[in-house]
C-alpha cells in the first residue's frame, strides 16, 4: 500500500477551520487536525483470529470569543464538515461564561525543529501479512519456551499519525510519524492452579521489535509464575518489572509520579509535590525527565497538541525535583512557560498535561542483576489494580500479580494473594537500584528498579 | 452546526446497498454498522466552565468472515461502505497462509431480526438547553464546597451521546438504534495541612429524560454524597493491611461481581481462565445466585438487541452456588454449541463486536445489614469503589473510598484509601451472609481497548475472616 502523506489535506483542513472561525466572529481560533491510519493483527488462545485494518481523520477547533472559549470535532477533513465544526465551537464559546485566567493561545516560538527517527518508512509500509507473521513468530517463540504455556492473547499493531496544529497566533506546524507495537500474555497452567497473564510488550519507531525474544520473556514469567511458593508479610526488597513501573494507567511510576509532576495538578492543589522545587523528593539514584527529543522513540515528537514546541525538561535530577509539565494554560496560572506537554482527550476534546515521554535515566543492569544480591523479596511483574491508587495523596495498595517471590537472589517460583501498599513519597526515598533493561512503552521509557523495605501483606 | 442525519433510516440504506455489492460475494458472514452521533461534554469546575465540547461522529464499519478467518475495517463517513468490505476482506486474507490461524467452523445460527430500538420518551437531552446542564454542573460544584470547606479543587462532568447506529448483515438482520446516554461525574479534592484526600461519585443512564436525570440525581444529594467522601478520607484513620472479616456494600458486590467473576465467565476469557473445568461445580454457598441481564431498572449495560443482532436473553453465571453458564456472542456459542447469550457489544464503529457485560449483580437475600455485622467483632464495610481489575487466576483487586471499621459488629471511624483483593475460588466461598437491600453501581468497564457501559450491583455480602485481603494504608 502506498505511504500516505496527508499533508495537503491537513493543511487545507487547518486553513477552512480558522477561517470559518474567524468568520464566525471568534477573536481567536486553533485548529488541530489529524490522519491516523492503524492496522492491528490480534490472537487469542495460541491462534490470530482477526485482523483490523481503520483510518480515522478529524479536526479539533478551539476558539476564543474574548474570553470565553468553546471546543468542537469533527470526524472529517471536508471543507462543509469543518466549517461546521468551527461554527460550533463559536456557538459553545458564545454560550460560556468568561474565563478569567484565560491568557490566549500559545505564541509561535520560532520554527519547531522536528525529531529525529520518528518516520521509517520501513514502518508506514509494513503490510497485515507481515503484522501476521510477526505475530506468529511471538506465539511460536512463547509456546515452544515449554509446553505448559498458552498464549491468551497478543496484538502486533502499526499505526502511522499525520498532525498539524495552526493558530491566529502564529503558530503552524506539522508532523507524521509512524509506531509498530506489540504485546504479548501468556498464561501457564489450567483452570485453578491457572497463572496470571504475564505480559510482555514494546514499541518502537523501526522495524527491530524481537517478537522472538518478546515471546520467549512472557513465557518465561509464566513458567516461573507456575511454580507456587508460599509468600510471607513484612517489609522486603521489591524489583519491580518495566511493565509495573509504566504500562498505561496500572504502572506505578508513570501514573502516579507523573501526576504528580504535572503542573496542572499543582496549580489544581492535587499534587503532593507543589511547592517542593529543590528539596530532595528521592535517594539520589533517581533521575526523571520528560525527553520528547530522544531520537526513535515512540513518545518522541516535536510539538504538543498546541503546536507547542517540545523540549527536554528535567523533573527530578540525583533525587531532587527540578520543575513540573506544563500546558499553556495552566503555565499561565501558575506563573511558568509551557514545556510543550499539553495533549488533548479524544473523547472530551480537554487539554491536559501529560508526560510526552517519561524517561527514568537507566544503569546497565538487568532485572535478573536487580535480583542476584536479594536474599528475600519479591519480583513484582505486574501491579493488579495499580490504576486504583490515589493520585493525590500517592497511596497504593495492588496485587503483585504476576508477583515472584525471590530468594538469595533467585526467582523460586509465583505467589497469590500478596498485596504491596505504601506511598509514593516513601518510595521514592526507597530506590535502591535502577535497571538498564529499558522498555519503550509508548509515552515512557522505563528500565526495571529496585526498592527497599516495602511492606508486603498476604491473606 | 452540528446535527444529526434527518433519517436514521438513510443510514441504514447505505448500509443495505453495500450489502447488494459485488464485494460481499462469497464471504461467510458480513455485517455492517453505521454510525452518526453527537456527543456532549460539559466540564464544570468550582472556579466556573472548564469545557464545553460538542463531537460530531459519523462512519462505518464491515466485519467480514472469510474462510473461517475475521477481518475488520472502519472508515469515516457513509460515502463508500462497499469499499469497507473490501478493505476487512482484505485483512481476512491476510491469514490465508497463516500456520497459526483459527478457524471459525460456523457461527451460532439466529433468526434475523428487523427492530427499530427507540430512545427514551420524554425530551431527547440534546434539546435540553447546554446553559441548564452548566448550570446543574455548576451547583454540584458549588454545593459540594459549601458542604465540606476543606475541598480545594472540584471538578463535574457530563458527557452525553445522542443520535443513530445501525446493524445490517447479509442473514437479513437490520437494526435501527436511536441512541440517548448520559454519564456524569463528579470528583473533588480536599486539603488540610499536608494532607490531600479525593473523592468522587460517577452515575449514568441509557434514554433517561432529563426531568427524570433531575430528579434521581438531584444536585444537592449528589454534592452531599461528594462532600462526605471527602470528609470520611480526610477525617479516616488509616487501613490496617491483612485479612479481616468485611462486609461490602452493593456498589462493591457489584464490583466483585463484575470484576471477579464476570469477567471469568466470557467465553474468550473463560478457556484461559481459572474458571474452566468448574462448569456444573460448586463454586459458592447455595444462597448465592450471580446474573447477567440486558434490562434491569436504571442499569446502564441495557441494551434489548446487541451487536451482531442478537436478542439478549438474562444469563445465570451462578446457580445457587453453582457456575453455570458463560456470556458468549455468536462466535463462541456456535464453538460451545449454545444458545447465544446477546453479549456482543461494541464501543463504537471503529471496533469490532466482543463479548462483554452487560448489568452484572448478585441476586439479593434476606439479612439485613446489622445481621450481616453482627458476631464481627474487628473488620472493614466497604461503601464504594475506586475502580478495580481482575485477573485470569480469579484474583481481584478493588480500591475503595468510602470504608469504615467494624467493631464488636457496628460500624465504627471512617478509613481512608482502602483496598481490598482476593482470589474469587477461594473468596466465593466464604460469604457467610447475603443482604437483603439492593443498589446499581455505573460504570465504563475496559476490556481489548474498548470501554463499555455496564452496571454492576447486588446486596450486602459478608465474608468470613481469610477472604478478603486489606492492603493497609499510610
Amino acid at each position: 500500500m502506498p505511504t500516505f502523506d496527508g499533508r495537503p489535506v491537513i493543511e487545507d483542513a487547518l486553513s477552512t477551520a480558522i477561517s470559518q472561525g474567524l468568520s464566525a466572529g471568534c477573536s481567536e481560533v486553533e485548529a488541530f487536525a489529524s490522519s491516523v491510519r492503524v492496522k492491528q493483527v490480534l490472537a487469542e488462545h495460541g491462534v490470530c483470529s482477526s485482523s483490523k485494518a481503520s483510518r480515522e481523520y478529524g479536526v479539533f477547533v478551539r476558539v476564543a470569543v474574548g474570553k470565553r472559549v468553546g471546543v468542537s470535532f469533527v470526524n472529517s477533513l471536508a471543507p462543509l464538515d469543518v466549517r461546521d465544526c468551527s461554527r460550533q465551537a463559536a456557538r459553545n464559546a458564545n454560550m460560556r461564561s468568561e474565563d478569567a485566567s484565560w491568557n490566549g493561545f500559545p505564541a509561535a516560538r520560532g520554527r519547531s525543529s522536528s525529531v529525529r527517527g520518528i518516520l521509517d518508512a520501513s514502518v508506514e509500509n509494513l503490510e497485515m501479512s507481515d503484522l501476521v507473521e510477526s505475530c506468529e513468530t511471538l506465539i511460536d517463540a512463547s509456546a515452544d519456551f515449554h509446553r505448559s504455556v498458552t498464549v491468551a492473547s497478543a496484538t502486533v499493531e502499526v499505526r502511522d499519525t499525520s498532525r498539524g496544529v495552526r493558530n491566529t497566533s502564529g503558530v503552524n506546524v506539522f508532523s507524521r510519524d509512524a509506531m509498530l507495537s506489540a504485546h504479548c500474555y501468556c498464561v501457564g497452567g489450567k483452570g485453578s492452579r491457572v497463572t496470571p497473564e504475564c505480559g510482555e510488550g514494546g514499541a518502537s519507531r523501526r522495524t527491530d521489535i524481537d517478537f522472538e525474544s518478546l515471546g520467549e520473556s512472557a513465557a518465561e514469567i509464566a513458567v516461573l509464575s507456575s511454580k507456587r511458593a508460599q509468600p510471607s508479610a513484612g517489609e522486603f526488597d521489591i524489583v519491580f518489572s518495566p511493565f509495573a513501573l509504566g504500562y498505561a494507567d496500572g504502572g506505578l511510576v508513570r501514573s502516579i509520579l507523573g501526576s504528580a509532576l504535572s503542573g496542572e495538578n499543582v496549580v489544581r492543589g492535587k499534587s503532593f509535590f507543589a511547592g517542593r522545587v529543590g528539596d530532595r523528593v528521592s535517594s539520589d539514584t533517581l533521575t526523571v525527565r520528560d525527553n520528547p527529543r530522544a531520537a526513535g522513540r515512540c513518545g518522541s515528537r516535536p510539538f504538543d497538541d498546541e503546536g507547542v514546541p517540545t523540549d527536554r525538561t528535567e523533573l527530578i535530577k540525583s533525587g531532587v525535583l527540578r520543575g513540573f509539565l506544563w500546558d499553556s494554560s495552566s503555565a499561565s496560572i501558575g506563573g511558568a512557560r509551557s514545556t510543550g506537554n499539553a495533549r488533548r482527550d479524544p473523547w472530551s476534546g480537554a487539554l491536559a498535561v501529560r508526560p510526552n515521554n517519561m524517561e527514568v535515566v537507566p544503569s546497565k543492569l538487568s532485572w535478573r542483576e536487580l535480583c542476584e544480591d536479594v536474599r528475600s523479596g519479591y519480583l513484582v511483574w505486574a501491579c493488579q489494580g495499580g490504576h486504583t491508587s490515589n493520585l493525590e495523596t500517592g497511596n497504593f495498595s495492588f496485587v503483585a500479580n504476576p508477583g515472584l517471590m525471590i530468594r538469595n537472589g533467585e526467582v523460586v517460583g509465583g505467589v497469590r494473594g500478596t498485596m504491596v501498599s505504601g506511598n509514593m513519597v516513601d518510595l521514592l526515598g526507597k530506590v535502591d537500584l535502577v535497571g538498564g533493561d529499558v522498555r519503550d512503552l509508548g509515552d515512557c521509557l522505563m528500565p526495571s528498579m529496585r526498592f527497599g523495605d516495602v511492606r508486603v501483606y498476604t491473606g | 452546526l452540528f446535527s444529526l442525519t434527518a433519517e436514521g433510516n438513510a443510514l441504514l440504506d447505505a448500509l443495505l446497498r453495500a450489502l447488494d455489492s459485488r464485494y460481499s460475494e462469497g464471504l461467510d458472514h458480513v455485517e455492517l454498522r453505521g454510525s452518526d452521533l453527537i456527543r456532549t461534554y460539559i466540564s464544570m469546575t468550582d472556579s466556573g466552565t472548564d469545557t464545553l465540547m460538542h463531537r460530531r461522529e459519523v462512519g462505518h464499519s464491515s466485519r467480514v468472515l472469510n474462510d473461517g478467518s475475521w477481518g475488520f475495517a472502519a472508515a469515516d463517513g457513509l460515502r463508500k461502505p462497499a469499499e469497507s468490505i473490501a478493505a476487512a476482506e482484505r485483512a481476512a486474507r491476510a491469514f490465508s497462509t497463516s500456520r497459526r490461524r483459527s478457524e471459525v467452523a460456523a457461527l451460532a445460527p439466529v433468526k434475523p431480526v428487523d427492530k427499530a430500538i427507540d430512545k427514551s420518551k420524554g425530551a431527547p437531552l440534546s434539546q435540553v438547553d447546554p446553559h441548564e446542564k452548566m448550570d446543574y454542573l455548576a451547583d454540584i460544584c458549588k454545593s459540594t464546597v459549601r458542604k465540606e470547606p476543606r475541598v480545594v479543587s472540584c471538578r463535574c462532568e457530563y458527557t452525553e451521546v445522542c443520535g443513530t447506529r445501525t446493524l445490517a448483515t447479509n442473514e437479513g438482520t437490520t437494526v435501527r438504534w436511536d441512541v440517548s446516554l448520559v454519564y456524569m461525574k463528579a470528583s473533588a479534592t480536599g486539603k488540610s495541612g499536608a494532607f490531600l484526600g479525593s473523592g468522587r461519585e460517577e452515575v449514568g443512564y441509557v434514554g433517561i429524560s432529563w426531568d427524570r436525570l433531575l430528579r434521581k440525581q438531584d444536585p444537592e444529594l449528589v454534592a452531599h454524597r461528594l462532600a462526605m467522601k471527602i470528609r470520611h478520607q480526610m477525617d479516616g484513620v488509616s487501613c490496617k493491611g491483612g485479612s479481616f472479616p468485611c462486609v461490602l456494600g452493593p456498589k462493591v458486590t457489584g464490583m466483585l461481581a463484575h470484576e471477579a467473576l464476570g469477567h471469568l465467565s466470557e467465553a474468550d476469557y473463560f478457556a484461559a481462565g481459572a474458571f474452566n473445568g468448574l462448569a456444573g461445580r460448586q463454586v459458592a454457598p447455595e444462597s448465592v445466585t450471580m446474573i447477567d441481564s440486558p434490562r434491569i431498572r436504571d442499569g446502564f449495560g441495557n441494551i434489548r438487541v446487541d451487536d451482531e443482532g442478537v436478542i439478549p436473553r438474562t444469563t445465570v453465571l451462578i446457580d445457587r452456588g453453582t457456575l453455570s453458564e458463560q456470556l458468549t456472542n455468536r462466535e463462541w456459542a456456535g464453538r460451545l454449541g449454545t444458545k447465544p447469550t446477546g453479549n456482543a457489544r461494541a464501543e463504537s464503529f471503529r471496533m469490532p463486536p466482543i463479548i462483554r457485560m452487560r448489568n452484572t449483580y448478585f441476586a439479593k437475600g434476606d439479612m439485613g445489614l446489622d445481621e450481616l455485622l453482627e458476631g464481627k467483632k474487628t473488620g472493614y464495610y466497604c461503601g464504594d469503589v475506586r475502580g478495580g481489575e481482575s485477573e485470569a487466576n480469579s484474583s481481584f483487586q478493588v480500591g475503595i473510598q468510602d470504608c469504615f471499621e467494624i467493631r464488636n459488629g457496628e460500624l465504627g471511624n471512617p478509613v481512608r484509601d482502602a483496598a481490598m483483593s482476593g482470589v474469587a475460588l477461594r473468596a466465593l466461598k466464604m460469604i457467610d451472609g447475603v443482604g437483603s437491600e439492593f443498589g446499581i453501581e455505573s460504570s465504563y468497564c475496559g476490556k481489548k481497548g474498548q470501554d463499555m457501559e455496564t452496571s454492576d450491583g447486588g446486596p450486602h455480602l459478608g465474608f468470613r475472616k481469610g477472604a478478603i485481603l486489606f492492603g493497609g494504608s499510610t
